[in-house]
Formats: C-alpha cells, structure tokens, sequence
C-alpha cells in the first residue's frame, strides 16, 4: 500500500463496538480497521448503522461495549473535539460551515493564527486561506461569507478545513450529495492526494459508480451488523448491492402476490400524472404517471431522489420546474393543502418530524387533514369523529388504550397506522407511502403491506416507497427505478424480478439485453 | 490536474476582490451584502439624515447640540454593544434597562447623604457592577447550562430586576441624588477635548470589544454560534461557556452604562431605562445584525445608536410631537428594519 | 452503576408523581394559597373579598386568554399591556367625540384587533420572531396610546362605566366581562377547527403543513383574537377605575398573562392550551397578589415573586417536554 511499512499497524481499528438507544441496538459488535493510503468505503441502506458508527468513531457517541484503537494505542474520545485532537476529522454531510462568516474564518475556526498580542492575524488567515485553497484547486475568494459561494465550493471548503487539520483519519459523509460533477472530479483529486499522503479517508456514499472509482476497502453493515468486509475490487457490483438489500444475489424467485394477477392497469387515464419535475441537485426530469388501482414503486439506493419525488408531487418539494395534474386537472405545485383537497396525500417518511403531532391524541391525529369535512360552519363535530376515529381505529387494529391516549406514547407501527387512518378518512385518490413499514414491527409490517393490497384492490392509486426489496418487488405493479435523481429504469410484467432490480440499481445492464441502462 | 483552468484564476480573483467573486450572482445581492456588512446601510443613513436635519432646522447641526446627542446616545450605547453580541449569537437580552436603572440606583443609594448611606464611590460602583454581573450570571446559567430559552429567562428579569429597583428605592418614590463633588462627580460630567467623560467611556468600550469580537477567539465563537450552534460545537468550540460569559457581559456593560448615567446626572431614578431593551435591539437591527444570528458589527451597531439619537433630537428641535412620539419611531424603524433584512437576506443566499 | 437495579420503580414513581403534580399543580397551589389565607390572613375568607378577587381577576385572565391561544401556537404577544393602553385613548377620545356606548365597544374591539393583525401579519406571513414583532409593538404602541391620549383622563359616562363598575348578583361588572369571553374561548378551542388546528400547529408545525392547514391564516387569526381580548380588557380596566390614563393602563399585563398561561399549564413549546388552566393559573397569581398586599409587602415584590414563578413555571414544564 502507499504509505508503506508504516500501514501495518492500522491508522484506526474498532474491536467489536457495539452502541444501542432506548428500544433500538443501533450497532451491535461491529469492527473496521482503517490503514493508512486506503479509501475505506462504507456502505448500507438506511438504519444500518453507518451514521451511528461515525459518529463512534468521531467522539460523537460513546461506545457501549468493545474498543477503538487509534495506532495500536486504546483510545476512547469524550467529545468531537478529542477526535479532533487525535486528527481524525469529519466531514458531515450537510455542509457544516457557519454561514455568514469567510471562508478563511471557517477554515480556521477554533486555531487562527494569532499575532504577536495574541490576536487574531486576519491578513495570515486570509493568505493561509488563499494558499490553501489554491493548493486543493479550490476556486473561491477566503474572505467572503461562505453562504454566497456555491454549495460545492462549501462543501469542498470543508474538506480543506479537515485535511488541513493534518488529519491521519478523515472521514466523509456522502461528500458529493450537492457536488455537480465536476466538483466530484475535484474532490476525487483530492481525495487521491490524501491516499498519497498516507491518510486513512472513510468514504460514505450510495454512489456506486464513486465507490467502485475511489475506494479500495468496503464495509457493508446491514441493521447495525457487519454483513462484509474486505477489499472492493474484488467484489462484484451486482454482489455489493445484493449484499446492502440483504438479497441472495441468485435468489430469482419471481414475484408471488402481485404477479398473479394479471396486470391490469392502463385502464384509461391515469389519476396522476407528474411531468419533468426538475431541481437542480436532486431531481432530474423525473415523469411519472399512476392509475387508479395501481400500486407504482419507487426504488433506488438512498439519495436517488425517492423522497423529494413524492414530496415535489405534494408540493412540499420547492420546484425548479414540473407538472402535477390529477385527473387530467393541473394542480398548482407548492401547496400541499391544494394537493390534499385534489385526493393526492403522502404518508411521509420521517413519522416523528413530518407526520405525527406526538402531544396529541389519536382522535385529534386521525381527523387533522379531515377537520372540515367534520364540521359545520367551523364548529367540529365530536360525534362524526369519533365515529371516524373508531372505525379506523378498528379497520387498522390501532392497539391503544382508546382514542385520547397520546400519539406519541404509541409504538412504531401504531402511529404509522394513525397515520394511514388520517390519511384514508380522506378518501383519497392517490396514497403516497414513504417507507411505510420503516420501524415498525413485523406483524404490523404485514398488516400494512395487506392494507396497500386492500386498498388497491378497491382502485386506490398507491406511489410505494420502500427500502426493502421484497416488500417493493411483491407489492408493486410496476416499479420506476431511480438513479441520482432520475428514473433510471422501469420494471413491470415479466421483468419484474429481484435480480433486474438489483441490476437496474446498479446501473450495470442487463444479461442478455446489453443496450440498456448505462455500462 | 493542470487542465483545470479554474485553478489558474484564482490570483486574478482574489486582486479584482470580492466583486469578481460575487459577479457571477445577482446585483441584488451585492448590494445586499454591503448594505448589511458592517453597518454601512446605518451610516449612509445616519450621514444623510445628519445632513438634511441640519438643513432643515438650524439649531440641530450646531457644535452644542451634536455634543449633546453624544452624551445622551453614549448611555444606551454601551448596552447595546452587549445587545449586540448576544442578538449575533441568536440570543436576546430584555433584561438590560432594568439591570441599568438598577445599577443607577444602587449606586446613588449608596452615595446619597440624605435618603442613602452617605459611602464612597468606590463601595458605590463595586457594588453596582457586582449586583449587574451577578444578574448576568444568575440569567447565562439559566439559558447555557439549565437551557431555557433566552426570552423568558430575561423577560423575567426585565420585571423582576425592576421590582428590585423599586424594592430598593421605596416602592419607587425614593429619588436618590450623588453628591456634586468627588470622584463620582467627576466621573460623570468631566470632559476632554470638549467630549463629556461618558461618551469617551463608551468610544473605548467600543474599541475594546470590537478587537474583543473581531480578534479572539471569543469573539469569533459568538460570531461561530449564531450561524450554527451544530457546527461550532462539532468544530470543538466552547459553546456552553461562552454563551454564559456573554450575558454576563451584557449585563455588566448595561450596569456600566446605568452607573456613568447616574454619575452624569448624579441621581438614580426608579423609572431609569424603561424601553431600553428595544431601543438597543433597535440600534442593533439598525446596524446590520441579523435577528437571526451570525452576522452584525460593533461598527454599525454604533452607527445604529448614533442614528437613533440623531432622529429623537431631530423630533425635539424640529418638531411638536411628545416624548412618546419616539417609542412609536423607535418601533416602526425596527419593525421596518427586520422585515427590510429577511429581504436582503433572503437575495444575499441565493 | 451498582445501584442500577433498585432505582427504576421508584424513579418510575417519582416521574409519575411529578407528572401529576405538573398536570395539576396550579390547583393545588391555588388551594394551597387560599388555605393558607383562610388561616393566617385576617378579613381575608370573608365573601367581600373573596368576590373582590374574582373580580380583580378579571383583566388580566382576559388578556391571559389570548396569550394561552398564541402561546398554543408557540408564538408570544408581548403587545397586549400596549394593546390595551390604545383601547383606553381610543375609549377618551370616543367619549370626547360623544359617541354612544354602543358604538364605543365595537370600536374598542376592532382597535384591538388592528393591532392583533399587525403583529400576526408580521409573524404569518414576514416570519418575524413573534418575541421581536410584538416588543416593537409593545413600544410603540404605547407611544401611540400617549400621542393619542384623551383630553380629559377620567370617564364618567354612566351607560359604559356599567361595564366596569355595575354589579349583577351581588358580584361586579368585570367577572362577568372576564366569564363571557372564558367560556368563548374554551368552546373555542374544543369544538372548532380552529381551536384543533392552534394546537397542531404548535405541536408540530411541518406535520400541520404537509397535512394541509392553513398555518399562516391560523397564527394571523390567533394574533387578531389576542388583540381583540386585550382591547376588552382595556375597556374594562378603564370602566371599572373609570380613568382612562394610557400611560398607567396595561404596564406589565404581558408578564401577568404569560405567567398564568404558564403557571396553568399551557406549555411554552406550544401543542396545548388549557384554559381552565389558564383561570387558575390566573386566580394563583391574584391571590398570590392580594396575599402579598395583605401582609403590607409591595407591589416591587409582587413584580420579583412573579419574575421567580415564572422562571419555576418554565423549569417544570421544560421537565415535561423532555419526559
């Protein structure tokens, strides 16, 4: 390797750590040895445990059990500062700058060089700055507010300011999520520079034309496990994205519900139609279009723009440009609350932050969207609601003690199925899910996934979500593969198997049929 | 790498400055940028409201009354240079007019022969600036340490602190006088180079923390804070003890403040201060600090100040309107002032 | 570490018990105080003043009122005392004009809720930090209420002093100008869409938005509905001491309103409004008055034992947002 004999004790190791939060083991005896000169690339879907491991490894979180060893030494970091101290830098992957200050100020936040009076030498820092950037090619002016520089140059600017903490161990989380391409050319110069130099660079992303480009070792961790480790040349692209699902790579079980059925859509219109919905870093001309009785999944790796999709169709999404139309209807985009009166609702992803209102109760839960079908000249009507309320309550066998008790006192897939109630009372036409059985009990998981059948089945429009292969390929009629926020492919009929999936994820082509998707 | 022209540019840049920097974004937002930087939007306007108000009233421009608004702008200024650093952090302190006329107070109770203890300036001051840097302390562990939000930690001590003035000064029918004489005296009202004591006082504090904000590392943790309180501690910065030092700080200048306003006038009334806190928030808006943290100068702060004073003394000489013709323009400015900078804000990150 | 098995259960207690205490707290010490008056103060348990107090009450559970909607929302008005300084001027200079008292109490209302929309539509729609829109307001509304200051600072016009100073069943004016809009406001906030939809938004305002309610339209009424209460109790402020002096009417409502809404319950980070909370919240507070006056202790306490009860307040309720 490059750094030579000095990389045979590794630069960081971790020994069988384990981190668990109240009701969750977010880590359990996982290990990784960083050396010198090496890319580590470190892979999973979401709640894999790749968050929980950096920050373990940056002083963040503490371990629970097993150890760190910083060159062959125990080490154990209190706080990010510790890590910092023993150069292991981080770069996040929301920029973290502060804003409105320069360039140069971000860059040496915390160790500015001082003049004689111990002072802060801005006319050092700024030149330091310049010199700096200038070293890594970084086209920026030091002494402006970072927030007017683009979000690359920002992000690029925080690489600067880790490597030039004369790192040994940097780590990078998804660094290219708001790069255009050839700010990622600039970073990959960059990072091939601290190969060279000898540094240990952890690289996070779901990119795996990157990963296959930059990194020499991977770590795949699957639900806080280690699931594989070791050098990724070796490993198969194919093989690394069936390993990240927790797929059989030869696994060719075609699908068993839905596919029995026949395909029965196309009937006419459809419901929604969205057209070349655009924003600039995330989605790309996205179109897509669901009939009523369809169930359309929405696949790809974490980043390829599944969630901005459903929420630009709600229109909680800012839009650069795109169309929604429901029933042939154009529908203003910006405003969810026209979206939910045409019939087009989405359960949203992230339950705690955008779904629940966790100090209320589960009736006031239920009937928030449905508040004035429920009254009469603004005065609410207690008994139409707790008609409703009971009858979803028992329709999605809601366990609470009744219909007061808090939302935020009920398990995982208790509020998932609030949720589910709040938005069925509507009626709607089109039901977007958003990982809908994400955190939530396996029992619940398959009452849910019967309910999306169900509601199908009575010619609800369903846009699917998942992360979980199975749920997707098994409950879905047809499936829109996206990468790096564009439909990448589509799956339906006789093509809808896991393997095409897992291929068409990959972005790697198909057996037999080499024209498409890209090589 | 050698064919990235980018690189190559970089010296040519950083001559042609910030404007080559930012031409590639919109003229609005440059504008928006200087007027916000360092104050330069107030100082256009103090100049030119200094200008007109002169024009149109003969008595405003004189040496005499430009003295005067000095004076009477240096007392709400040195509250509003802590103002400043805690609205740059996010914060807000609404605790300041009461800390100042408790400061006032306590420092004449103690010198007054009469109604007080008849004792030295030295007791009179110590304690005045004890009992303010107590507060400070008392409110910063509140917030940093215990957590609760600024607002009502120090809306408490906006009522609180002046039910102690009053507690202090006979349920506020005590009117307490220094003597005319003395150190205290000469505190006050002594002058060099024609500027009262007061105003020289503030100038150097605005020296000081200006180097103090702009120079340390103290300084460049508030300004670290306000844009992000995440970052600057994953960046290991001291988060928790500097937010505490800065309430401190905030309350000491307003005790500082109420002290030298005692000793110009050497009495300490109850009603000292009331409506302090907007003031200074005022001033502080007025000079580019964003409400929202993370940017602001001393600078324009001051200009701020100056710009307030200038318009109360322009309504004065100018005008027939009441005293409380001010607070009705002190708050519209504000008002005003807040909407205008989410605009140029808003244009400044785009 | 070794003591880790024993604790739970009784920490599992302890919280519980705090819990109860912080849902119901304010009547126990409601109770507590009227117990300790009931024994240590003389002339205090008499029925003269123990109405007294319900009627001393009345303004400020009022302005408290519209603060408990808006602080529901997670928002604060600090422009009620100003708000209803203006409601005295305008209350003047409606006499000084001869208009008849049915005139004067709309006008009264509409001016409150003027100024309402101005600090909901700096805080709805130009997102100004409620703390920052209603202090401007706060100052300069009372600079307004001065500059519009009547001529003559008393009011002696029999059919509107009713409002303040005539008494049904033995008990006066103001108890009944604070019931009527108590129970208003409750039915309110249980049986109406707009009452659901105060404490959505301050319970999670993303959650409201993407669930389609009309936040903006939600904060600016809620500001409207605070200004319009303050004014009212401006005008029963004024027509119970029948003077109508700007400068003296409504100094520190702002702190008194907060503090009962806070002290009955109502938490600071929004997502619920008690408004039988808030009356008891507000009750502790004067009878908390009144016993301090009784025992010849200072308004200048009052004003400092608030400061500390507020600050109390918060602390337990910030212990239950993290629970």
């Amino acid at each position: 390797m490059a750094a030579g004999d000095s990389s045979d004790t590794p630069v960081l190791q971790a020994r069988g750590i384990s981190k668990s939060f109240p009701g969750v083991k977010a880590l359990q005896n996982v290990s990784v040895t960083l050396r010198g000169g090496e890319v580590h690339a470190l892979v999973g879907e979401n709640g894999a445990g790749k968050s929980t491991l950096i920050k373990l490894l940056t002083g963040v979180y503490q371990l629970d059990s097993g150890e760190l060893l910083h060159h062959g030494q125990p080490v154990s970091f209190a706080n990010p500062r510790a890590a910092q101290d023993a150069r292991i830098s981080t770069i996040y992957q929301e920029v973290n700058l502060v804003p409105l200050q320069s360039g140069a100020r971000n860059l040496y936040m915390g160790r500015e060089p001082r003049t004689g009076l111990r002072l802060v030498d801005y006319k050092k820092m700024n030149r330091d700055a310049a010199a700096l950037l200038k070293d890594f090619n970084i086209d920026a002016d030091p002494t402006v507010p970072v927030a007017t520089l683009a979000l690359g140059v920002q992000q690029m600017i925080c690489v600067a300011r880790a490597i030039s903490l004369n790192a040994n161990v940097v780590v990078m989380d998804e660094p290219t999520s708001s790069l255009e391409s050839r700010e990622v050319e600039t970073l990959f110069r960059l990072i091939e520079r601290l190969k060279a130099d000898g540094i240990a660079v952890v690289y996070v992303s779901h990119r795996l034309d990157e990963l296959y480009r930059i990194c020499d070792q991977v770590t795949v961790l699957r639900d806080g496990r280690l699931v594989l480790t070791g050098p990724l040349s070796e490993l198969p692209r194919k093989q690394l994205v069936a390993t990240m699902l927790g797929r059989e790579l030869l696994d060719q079980h075609a699908r068993s519900a839905a596919a029995e059925e026949p395909y029965a859509v196309h009937r006419g219109e459809p419901v929604l139609a969205a057209t070349d919905l655009e924003r600039r870093g995330l989605l790309h001309g996205v179109s897509l279009d669901i009939h009523a009785g369809e169930v359309v999944g929405l696949g790809g790796l974490l980043g390829a723009g599944r969630s901005e999709t459903a929420k630009a169709i709600l229109g909680a999404q800012i839009l650069d440009s795109g169309t929604v139309t429901v029933d042939g209807q154009k529908v203003r985009t910006g405003s969810p609350a026209r979206m939910i009166d045409a019939g087009v609702v989405l359960l949203p992803e992230d339950r705690k932050a955008d779904g629940i209102l966790p100090n209320l109760s589960i009736r006031d839960n239920v009937v928030l969207a449905a508040l004035p079908r429920l009254s009469r000249n603004g005065i609410f009507s207690d008994s139409a609601a707790n008609k409703l309320v009971d009858t979803f309550m028992k329709r999605l066998r809601i366990k609470a003690f009744g219909p007061a008790q808090k939302v935020g006192t009920l398990s995982g897939g208790n509020q998932q199925k609030v949720l589910l109630a709040r938005w069925l009372c509507l009626e709607p036409k089109i039901l977007m899910l958003d990982e809908p059985t994400r955190g939530i009990d396996v029992g619940a998981k398959a009452e849910v996934r019967a309910l999306i059948d169900e509601l199908a089945e009575q010619g609800l429009g369903v846009l699917l979500i998942s992360s979980e292969t199975e749920e997707l390929i098994d409950g879905s009629h047809r499936i829109l593969v996206l990468r790096d926020g564009a439909i990448g492919d589509e799956l339906s009929g006789d093509r809808l198997t896991e393997a095409n999936f897992v291929q068409a994820i990959a972005g790697t082509g198909y057996e037999g049929q080499g024209g498409e998707g890209n090589v | 790498m050698s064919e990235d022209p980018q690189g190559l540019s970089l010296d040519a840049q950083r001559g042609a400055g910030i404007e080559a920097s930012l031409g590639a974004r919109s003229r609005k937002a440059q504008l928006a940028h200087l007027l916000q930087r360092d104050g330069v939007g107030a100082m256009v306007a103090l100049v030119l409201f200094v200008v007109v108000a002169s024009v149109l009233v003969n008595s405003f421009g004189t040496v005499k009354n430009l003295q005067n608004v000095l004076i009477t702008v240096s007392f709400p200024a040195i509250i509003a240079i802590g103002m400043t650093m805690v609205i740059v952090t996010g914060g807000i302190d609404l605790s300041v007019g009461s800390v100042y006329a408790l400061a006032a107070i306590l420092c004449t109770k103690v010198l007054d022969v009469n109604k007080g203890y008849g004792k030295g300036t030295i007791l009179a001051i110590g304690l005045a600036l004890g009992a303010a840097l107590l507060i400070g302390l008392v409110q910063g562990l509140l917030i940093a340490r215990v957590g609760l939000p600024p607002f009502i930690v120090t809306l408490a001590g906006l009522y609180g602190i002046r039910g102690l003035v009053y507690f202090v000064s006979n349920n506020g029918n005590d009117v307490f006088s220094a003597p005319r004489s003395g150190a205290f005296f000469k505190f006050g009202t002594g002058t060099l180079l024609t500027l009262g004591y007061p105003v020289l006082l503030a100038i150097a504090l605005y020296a000081v923390w200006h180097v103090l904000l702009s120079r340390t590392s103290f300084g460049l943790t508030v300004y670290a804070l306000g844009g992000s309180e995440d970052a600057s501690s994953l960046m290991g910065l001291k988060v928790r003890s500097t937010k505490v030092w800065l309430y401190v700080m905030s309350a000491g200048l307003a005790g500082v403040a109420g002290i030298l306003a005692a000793a110009y006038s050497q009495s300490g009334t109850p009603d000292l201060g009331r409506g302090y806190e907007l003031n200074a928030i005022a001033a502080v808006v007025i000079g580019g600090t964003l409400l929202t943290g993370g940017a602001g100068s001393l600078i324009g702060t001051a200009a701020g100040v100056l710009l307030l004073g200038a318009v109360s003394s322009y309504i004065n000489l100018g005008t027939s309107l009441p005293q409380a013709a001010q607070a009705v323009v002190t708050g519209v400015v504000v008002i005003v002032v807040v909407i205008v900078q989410r605009y140029l804000n808003r244009a400044q990150r785009r | 570490m070794s003591d880790t098995t024993a604790p739970p259960t009784r920490t599992l207690d302890r919280t519980k018990a705090l819990d109860y205490l912080r849902e119901n707290g304010v009547y126990f010490a409601l109770g507590l105080l009227v117990l300790y008056n009931a024994i240590f103060t003389k002339y205090w348990m008499t029925p003269a003043n123990l109405k007294l107090q319900l009627v001393l009450v009345a303004p400020i559970l009022i302005v408290a009122l519209g603060m408990a909607l808006v602080i529901g929302t997670e928002g604060i008005d600090l422009s009620v005392g100003a708000t209803m300084a203006i409601s005295a001027s305008v209350i003047g200079q409606s006499l000084d004009a001869g208009l008849s008292t049915w005139l004067i109490i709309p006008l009264v209302l509409s001016t409150g809720m003027v100024v309402g929309s101005i600090a909901g539509t700096l805080v709805a729609f130009f997102e100004v930090q409620p703390i920052v829109a209603t202090l401007a307001i706060l100052v300069a509304g009372r600079g307004v209420a001065v500059l519009m200051q009547a001529a003559t600072l008393s009011v002696s016009d029999p059919t509107l002093l009713k409002f303040g100073s005539g008494s049904w069943l033995g008990i006066q004016a103001p108890f009944y100008d604070a019931l009527i809009p108590v129970v208003i406001i409750a039915l309110v906030v249980r049986r109406t869409i707009f009452g659901r939809r105060i404490v959505a938004i301050g319970d999670n305002v993303r959650a409201s938005y993407l669930s389609g309610i009309p936040v903006r339209r939600t904060l600016l009424t809620v500001y409207i509905a605070s200004g319009a209460l303050a004014a009212w109790a401006g005008l029963v402020v004024t027509t119970f001491t029948s003077t109508n002096d700007p400068s003296a009417i409504g100094l520190g409502y702002e702190l008194y309103a907060i503090t009962s809404v806070v002290v009955g319950g109502t938490a600071l980070t929004g997502g619920r409004v008690r408004i039988i909370g808030t009356v008891a919240g507000a009750l502790v507070m004067q009878v908390l008055r009144s016993t301090l006056a009784f025992h010849n202790f200072s308004d200048a306490t009052t004003q400092m034992v608030t400061a500390v009860i507020i600050i109390i307040a918060v602390l337990v309720q910030r212990k239950r947002a993290r629970s």
